[in-house]
């Protein structure tokens, strides 16, 4: 089977310093990828070439089969990559049912929508668990159900990949819970293929079949969640060298 | 609740319709004037408000569409013999279309800079209509403006029959509008206004959606300037100046940006109250800043803010 993602060498420099630098990926669809590292690695940075929010200094990538560094994020998100946002981002002063709306909109505009695309919010909403908050506008929610609803509306634009940023960070145990059901969800039932980044490792090691450790903008490791742990060069990078 | 503030809703909408039905058959020639004058400035907020309160941009120019569709107007009426009926879809669509093209380069700019680049603009356009002497008289004004030929036997040289002419338009205009704001297109507006770089990472093409909702924006305004033109049959630029785009933003402030009645009423109601205060005309512009400030002190929705609290909304 085709990869779904390829990066090249992808390398991203602000001024003097490298965020990023030669980082290769083969990514397979249907699959459930952790990226971890340090503070400042370079993650959201490789998230955000990805997804076309800045462009790389060098080298390639691909989505199914088709080069798309260089479009802008609104043609990337019509390719079928989805993402969130590292910190929460929702359409404030409307309802969260008209968030889910918008991204269903975004990828087919109709006058009048549609009663397919009606359909496919409720069932969005139903399937995110936020049906008690269908018409409270979006600004009034807790982060936790920010979370969800930035997750709803990623979910209507009909990802085939979904990039998640930091999904996890400031939810309580329960909900971190809530929330692995519900990507099972999303990446067994609706076979769409996830890429998180990460730091609660509970989360990452639980979910992910694949993680790929990044330090100082560079891939240091690649591996099963167990190879990950036991990894000697991931241990340094997070404990600092000669712990043990 | 809902049921009652809905029929509330419909009451006053009904009152207000015939109100407006009734007014030249009432009203002395003078109070006929002023509702035209409210007339169109709640089409210039109107429109106004589909870029500023529904996509977000703020912009201080939209009296230089005003004016472009007006002088297009009559130009073309005076300099080829144009038909009016046809001087004004022509100037609707001219306005739209220049607005593409400087609305292109001008919104790759965001927030302040952008509201600051149409500030000068409008200025901008000012002295366009102030020194091109040749073709729009300058400070002199152009004068001799033909009112609309007759259509249907109907004759409108008189005050009546162009009130019901741009009452008809007016509502035309904002049934678009809502039409338009209530639509697909309106919600994937609304989204860049509430969160541009969410909007463009859901698939929104937000470059082409701000550009077309200012260029629809002004096409309106140019629509409007076409029917002012034909109305008042004599153009001078210091009414497309920039004080004019600044009543205009204010007016849609104090009516409650991005609800497009609100807008509407405020147009209304400060068109009458600087009516009222003409007795002090030193004054009204001051008394006029305190009020604009405590009603946006008292609640930054504007009118429609206030009138949501009264009726036991949030």
């Amino acid at each position: 089977m085709r990869d779904l993602l390829v990066l090249n060498d992808l390398t991203k420099k602000f001024g003097g310093v490298t965020a990023a630098k030669d980082v290769n990926l083969n990514l397979k669809g249907g699959m459930r990828l952790g990226i971890i590292g340090p503070n400042g690695a370079g993650k959201t940075t490789v998230f955000n070439m990805i997804t076309g929010e800045i462009k790389p200094t060098a080298g390639t990538i691909e989505f199914e089969g088709e080069p798309i560094h260089g479009l802008k994020p609104h043609q990337i998100s019509k390719k079928g990559i989805g993402r969130t946002f590292q910190i929460v981002r929702v359409f404030d002063e409307i309802s969260v049912y008209d968030n889910v709306l918008i991204g269903a909109l975004a990828r087919e505009l109709h006058f009048r929508p549609t009663q397919e695309q009606h359909h496919q919010v409720d069932e969005i909403i139903e399937l995110t668990g936020l049906r008690e908050y269908r018409n409270v506008m979006a600004e009034n929610l807790t982060v936790s159900a920010k979370k969800r609803v930035g997750l709803a509306t990623a979910l209507a634009t009909e990802p085939r990949l979904l990039l998640l940023d930091e999904l996890m960070a400031g939810l309580t145990f329960v909900e971190i819970d809530e929330m692995l059901e519900l990507l099972r969800k999303i990446n067994g039932e609706m076979g769409i293929t996830l890429v998180v980044v990460e730091h609660v490792m509970k989360a990452v090691m639980e979910l992910c079949e694949n993680i790929v450790v990044i330090s100082s903008g560079q891939k240091i490791a690649e591996g099963s969640p167990e190879e990950i742990a036991n990894n000697k060069k991931v241990v340094d990078v997070y404990l600092g060298e000669g712990s043990k | 609740m809902l049921s009652s503030t809905l029929s509330a809703n419909r009451i006053a909408l009904a009152i207000i319709f015939i109100l407006l039905l009734v007014i030249p058959h009432i009203a002395s020639s003078y109070i006929v004037y002023v509702v035209i004058l409210a007339i169109l400035f709640s089409m210039l907020t109107a429109s106004y408000d589909l870029l500023t309160g529904y996509a977000g941009p703020l912009s201080f120019c939209h009296a230089a569409f005003y004016g472009l569709g007006a002088y297009t107007s009559a130009l073309l009426t005076l300099k080829t013999g144009m038909s009016f009926w046809l001087a004004l879809p022509i100037s609707g669509m001219s306005v739209f279309l220049f607005a593409v093209v400087i609305g292109y380069p001008a919104l790759k700019l965001r927030g302040h800079y952008f509201a600051v680049t149409t500030f000068f603009f409008g200025h901008f356009m000012y002295l366009v209509f102030l020194n091109t002497r040749e073709l729009t008289g300058g400070p002199l004004g152009l004068g001799e403006i033909q009112p609309p030929e007759s259509i249907f036997g109907i004759d409108f040289s008189g005050m009546t029959a162009n009130y019901y002419l741009i009452l008809i338009f007016g509502i035309l205009m904002v049934g678009f509008l809502y039409a338009l704001v209530n639509s697909g297109f309106g919600r994937l507006i609304v989204s860049i206004r509430e969160n541009e770089d969410l909007a463009e990472a859901v698939g929104v093409n937000t470059a082409f959606f701000k550009v077309l909702a200012f260029s629809i924006s002004a096409g309106l305004a140019g629509i409007t300037g076409s029917l002012f033109a034909h109305f008042f049959r004599l153009l001078h630029p210091s009414t497309f100046s920039w004080m004019t785009s600044e009543m205009i933003v204010v007016m849609a402030l104090v009516g409650g940006a991005g609800t497009l009645v609100g807008p509407i009423i405020g147009a209304g109601v400060v068109t009458f109250i600087l009516e009222v205060m003409r007795f002090a005309p030193e004054l009204r512009f001051v008394i006029w800043a305190i009020l604009l400030i405590a009603i946006l002190v008292i609640e930054p929705r504007g009118l429609a803010g206030i009138y949501a609290r009264i009726r036991g909304g949030k």
